[in-house]
């Protein structure tokens, strides 16, 4: 197992792949980071001249490097032929899962944190300190690690059952979508109002108060719980949670219980289906 | 050229991607249907579902064409590189007019009665422009895929592609949309009248962008096809409303989307080709 786990790191580390993702990673990095200082030094006294909101933002659209990622690599493992070979010469298919899925896990790690420090090195240097408190950046930083594990491990476990490369890489993409709109629109769903008021007006100076009525819209009870959990259960929600929040919502501690439940379901469910699973 | 045509439309045909797309796009018609239904207005996330249904169709059945074979046995049976580029196009543009099509076909059921009958004629403008743009987003597709020889890498880059364009056209949209001035109100407490009185007060928006660079941004949301596509729901949205004023609706788009969309198509279908014909097909 330590042999197949060496190997494949050395896999890693000469991939292509891994390194364009890191130079996509930090190019976007520099590009968010150079564009608030631009806005920092045009439209002063507008709020852009500290990175607050920099540093999450990239795991909005996480989920799309996620899927494109595993799929490309996990996907060549199978259009090599390199996972019969492993099964034929005697490895199990449990070990070949674990490896691949902590071979992944480490990549997007890495990844993920090349843009996490970029952005940080970038700002320290040309933009003012943050303004959320280091506590919920800390707390915000260490939770979205562990949602990218999760992540992770309901991507990979689709690419392990979808031996076409082509075809898993669609329908990473597409999940990765369906998580990020999904997530966006349980998000509006969850934000709106629950009155509506309409503009206030003047007349004659005076400011007349607006009309209220309630929203039709807004969720209470049962309905509100579902699309709570279901926002904080999804990866999606979380990385949007990370991304568009500047405080820590009550319920935080529950976010990272939440990913290492999925990482657990679907690494238990992935593992099931792929020793079933005829590789021909 | 005519029998490689009909050769290909037998394999979109039989292929299995191009039915569960088909499927795809009557259940995108049915749900966009459904929500125009009940918020009243067409929302462009329709045309970006209709969009990556094009990528993904068009990606996996070119990159299978390019898997197997079929395209380097084309060549090599005496057919001419830029046929071959021709014909796939042709091929693609008729699927997603099929998919179109068919994802119409619910979407107008459901959300029937909807437009307004009187402004009838400007429906069918942006309809055809929209029909127009989807031509074009074919015409990207192809083109992309006909150069990148690996399946998937094709489809990743080709759903990327619409992604960002939306993306693209969502950001240049915000700062085209920026108010040119601000107004700050104050308040001051008068003595005389014993009242608040209110002031109001005019200065630059710094967000506002102007001269060139608003015009490079105009032509941009044009030329892409998800930007023009925006200013069609627009144009729809302004036509549905109770208080609309047919005079006051800003229909320029549908005189000028047409040579956008056609001028973009001609320029990619002859880089596309010119592109093809040196590719090395090993």
């Amino acid at each position: 197992m330590i042999k197949l786990l060496h190997a494949e790191l050395r896999r890693l580390f000469k991939s292509k792949l891994f390194y364009l993702g890191i130079t996509v990673m930090f190019g976007l990095a520099t590009w968010a980071t150079l564009a608030r200082y631009y806005d920092a030094k045009h439209l002063i006294g507008m709020g852009y001249d500290t990175p607050d909101g920099l540093l999450f933002i990239a795991a909005t659209y996480f989920p799309m490097v996620v899927a494109i990622f595993d799929s490309l690599f996990i996907g060549t493992e199978f259009s090599d032929g390199t996972i019969r070979n492993k099964i034929t010469v005697g490895k199990s298919r449990f070990c070949i899962y674990l490896i691949n899925f902590t071979i992944t896990t480490v990549g997007l790690l890495i990844i993920y944190l090349v843009y996490a420090i970029t952005v940080l090195a970038f700002s320290a240097c040309l933009l003012k300190p943050f303004e959320t408190p280091t506590r919920v950046l800390a707390v915000f930083f260490l939770c979205s690690l562990v949602t990218v594990v999760a992540l992770n491990a309901l991507t990979f476990a689709l690419c392990m059952l979808i031996h076409k490369k082509a075809t898993s890489a669609v329908a990473c993409m597409l999940l990765a979508i369906a998580l990020i709109m999904g997530g966006m629109t349980v998000m509006q769903m969850l934000e709106a109002p629950e009155i509506l008021t309409g503009p206030s007006t003047i007349v004659n100076g005076t400011v007349m108060q607006p009309e209220s009525r309630p929203n039709p819209k807004y969720l209470t009870g049962a309905k509100r719980s579902f699309f709570q959990f279901l926002h904080d259960f999804l990866p999606g929600g979380q990385m949007l949670t990370f991304g568009m929040s500047s405080e820590l919502p009550p319920h935080v501690w529950k976010l990272p219980i939440y990913s290492l439940i999925s990482t657990l379901i679907m690494t238990f469910g992935g593992v099931l289906a792929f020793r079933r699973r005829d590789l021909k | 050229m005519m029998n490689l045509f009909m050769a290909g439309l037998r394999r979109y045909w039989r292929s299995t991607v191009f039915w569960v797309s088909v499927i795809a796009a009557l259940l995108i018609g049915a749900f966009c249907g459904n929500l125009t239904y009940e918020n009243q207005y067409v929302d462009v996330a329709y045309f970006l579902f209709m969009q990556l249904l094009y990528a993904v169709l068009l990606s996996l059945s070119i990159g299978r064409e390019w898997d197997e074979g079929g395209l380097r046995n084309k060549v090599i049976s005496g057919h001419r590189k830029a046929t071959v580029f021709l014909v796939e196009l042709l091929l693609g543009i008729c699927a997603v007019l099929v998919l179109t099509l068919v994802s119409l076909l619910p979407f107008a059921l459901l959300c029937g009665g909807f437009f307004p009958i009187d402004a009838f004629h400007i429906g069918m403008d942006c309809l055809l422009g929209l029909l127009l743009l989807c031509v074009v987003s074919a015409v990207i597709d192809v083109a992309l895929c006909m150069l990148i020889p690996v399946r998937a890498v094709s489809a990743v880059l080709c759903i990327l592609l619409v992604l960002g364009m939306a993306l693209a056209v969502d950001r240049i949209n915000s700062r085209l949309h920026q108010p040119e001035e601000l107004c700050k109100v104050s308040t001051r407490y008068s003595e005389e009248t014993g009242l608040l009185e209110y002031q109001r007060e005019y200065y630059p928006n710094p967000q506002y962008v102007g001269g060139n660079t608003r015009k490079l941004y105009s032509v941009l949301v044009k030329l892409i096809p998800f930007g023009q596509a925006n200013e069609y729901m627009e144009i729809i949205y302004d036509c549905t409303r109770p208080d609309r004023d047919e005079a006051e609706i800003n229909t320029d788009i549908l005189s000028t989307g047409v040579f956008y969309s056609i001028g973009l198509a001609v320029v990619l279908t002859a880089t596309g080709t010119a592109l093809f014909r040196r590719k090395d097909m090993k």
